[in-house]
């Protein structure tokens, strides 16, 4: 027979009285009497008092409520409030926990810990255990907290004799946005539940509730998933990709400039004084590309030479000017000799068009009153420019790299609250 | 279907009356497990320390399979079920006193980790059963399981020897029930 009241039993409170009820019969075992709140065994005859919890706490949702999860309708059946056994400040740490039923689901939990919410399935599957971590469905967990939890108070019906003060072993593992929890009694039973995080908004969608009842989140949650989610390893893995395309380039310029072919070297002398510029031979670029342009000099003692350079395509007429300077220094300090600087100095033109070329060359010198310095100019075709490629690749991982340090802040912020904290 | 209710319960005269537990599933229940149809027959519930689970007792259309188990077990212990089938040569066994919750024994060959012990009376039977169970039996049960939500169980009857089933956690929406109970507000 399909009965309304199937599962629903009341009966009176051996304690005081006042009517007690039950909604989840043959599978809840113990009530808590909303009056008095002494737990009564359900199934015993005499509705025996087992245990009685003190004082009253406020909860965030009324029990009695169905709500939608899964796709179904879940009903609350009871309340829990846990704390960490052991630490002296119980009031801190404590939690809530809502048991939740579906006839062909099962129990759910639904637990709020500083205004964070979990979405909490039992499960039967055993989880592989490593050191530190636990491996289910090929996802590794990692130990994030070992400790007791102890039943500070309860509200409704639960599916065994809960006891005030009550403790189990508890481990828990997160991967987030999941957390794996081992509950253990004894070596008698061992339960595994796998929570999920859930935003308090989806939680008030869920229950139909007003936003504004759920209390804010404080501080990071163990399983909470990042707010910046995979974005850093994405944006990494996207740099990187870029970066080898990037170097890809910069090596096919490599292949393509290096190893040119010498087309002017020409010596000469500069006098202290000399102002006139020095006109070297021409010289033919066959083809467009860039044009590495050295400078050398063969003695530079504790001063600089400069040369302003003219590139003139003699046929066009056409102008490009530049500098190209060395300085050598060196001498002793606090007995140790430095040297600095260097005796010559090369400059790539990029793009220079094929073309009859010749320079205009005219040199100055840092030194006063010494003798000619003698310096050669050299011109080679090819040449491949670095800077570009290092600016690109600075510039590349410049956004990457900033969503990885917030991200890494913010898993700090996680791990600073377990004891297994830490990199790993 | 005619329900045969077995006679050396009724002779026991401790056939309780039904229990009003919170169950979708009755006696005429169908279902389907990877494709077989299948029907609840029988139930048997159980009572341990701290709670109850319901044994149903599942019968199998004989398919074209010859080898095929005709009776299985659908496990229901709040909310949570296992379907498995008796071993018919459950190979050797460990020791009642041995298991222990949290670790790892040999079931048919496979290896599963014991999560729950538990000694439970039978409190309530009905419907068509392939052995007898009288209402007042009882038995160590040992629940074993693996990563991938494969099932065991291990059974010590006070007298006889241990037998041993094999099967998987199941979600009840996989099984297609029709004929359920109708349930208020669910």
């Amino acid at each position: 027979m399909a009965g309304e009241s199937r599962g629903v039993r009341a009966f009176s409170c051996a304690q005081c009285g006042a009517p007690v009820k039950v909604r989840a019969a043959g599978v809840s075992m113990s009530a808590v009497c909303p009056s008095c709140k002494s737990v009564v065994d359900v199934n015993d005859p005499n509705h025996k008092v087992l245990s009685a919890f003190q004082g009253a706490w406020k909860k965030t949702i009324p029990l009695g409520l169905r709500g939608r999860f899964e796709g179904v309708s879940f009903e609350l059946l009871a309340f829990l409030v846990r704390a960490p056994e052991g630490d002296g400040d119980e009031s801190a740490f404590q939690w809530e926990e809502y048991l939740l039923f579906h006839p062909l689901k099962g129990y759910r939990w639904l637990v709020q810990a500083q205004g964070h919410w979990s979405w909490v399935t039992p499960t039967k599957r055993q989880p592989q255990l490593g050191a530190r971590a636990a491996t289910l469905d090929d996802r590794r967990f990692r130990l994030f907290h070992k400790g007791k939890a102890k039943v500070l108070y309860a509200e409704g019906e639960l599916y065994w004799r809960v006891r005030a003060g009550e403790s189990v072993d508890v481990d828990d593992y997160v991967a987030p946005p999941l957390m794996l929890s081992r509950e253990a009694i004894g070596t008698s039973e061992v339960t595994w539940s796998r929570g999920a995080y859930m935003a308090r908004e989806a939680v008030a969608a869920a229950l139909n509730l007003d936003l504004a009842a759920l209390p804010r989140p404080l501080g990071v949650a163990p399983h909470q998933p990042s707010p910046y989610g995979d974005r850093p390893r994405r944006l990494l893995r996207l740099a990187a990709l870029l970066a080898l395309a990037l170097f890809v380039l910069q090596v096919g310029s490599c292949v393509r400039h290096v190893g040119g072919q010498e087309l002017l070297s020409d010596g000469g002398v500069h006098r202290q004084g000399d102002v006139e510029p020095h006109f070297t031979p021409e010289f033919t670029l066959q083809d467009a590309g860039p044009l590495t342009i050295r400078l050398s000099v063969d003695i530079l003692d504790n001063s600089w030479f400069e040369v302003g350079v003219v590139l003139i395509d003699v046929d066009k007429g056409t102008q490009r000017a530049f500098e190209l300077g060395v300085e050598s220094y060196h001498g002793i300090e606090d007995g140790e000799a430095w040297q600095e600087g260097s005796k010559a100095k090369s400059r790539i033109l990029p793009h220079v068009p094929a073309g009859r070329y010749k320079l205009a060359v005219t040199p100055s010198s840092g030194l006063t009153g010494g003798g000619p310095t003698g310096y050669v100019v050299a011109v080679a075709s090819g040449g491949v420019l670095w800077g570009n490629f290092w600016l690109a690749l600075v510039a590349l991982l410049l956004y990457p790299g900033w969503v990885w340090l917030q991200n890494r802040s913010f898993e700090g912020q996680r791990w600073a609250e377990s004891m297994y904290g830490g990199d790993g | 279907m005619v329900v045969r209710h077995d006679k050396s319960l009724e002779a026991l005269g401790k056939v309780s009356e039904e229990p009003n537990d919170l169950t979708a599933l009755q006696l005429g229940t169908e279902g389907r497990f990877e494709g077989r149809p299948f029907r609840i027959v029988g139930r048997v519930r159980w009572r341990w320390e701290d709670g109850y689970w319901n044994e149903w007792c599942l019968h199998f259309a004989s398919g074209s399979g010859g080898s095929s188990e005709r009776y299985g077990w659908l496990g229901e212990a709040q909310g949570l079920f296992c379907l498995s089938f008796p071993l018919v040569t459950p190979g050797p066994l460990p020791r009642a006193s041995d298991v222990q919750a949290g670790k790892p024994y040999q079931v048919g060959g496979q290896r599963f980790v014991a999560d729950d012990v538990k000694v439970a009376e039978a409190i309530y039977c009905e419907g068509e059963l392939p052995s007898v169970t009288p209402v007042g039996e009882r038995k160590t049960a040992v629940d074993l399981a693996d990563a991938d939500a494969n099932y065991a169980s291990i059974e010590y009857p006070t007298r006889g020897e241990p037998s041993a089933s094999l099967g998987r956690y199941v979600e009840a929406d996989e099984l297609q029930l029709t004929n359920t109970r109708t349930l208020d507000g669910w």
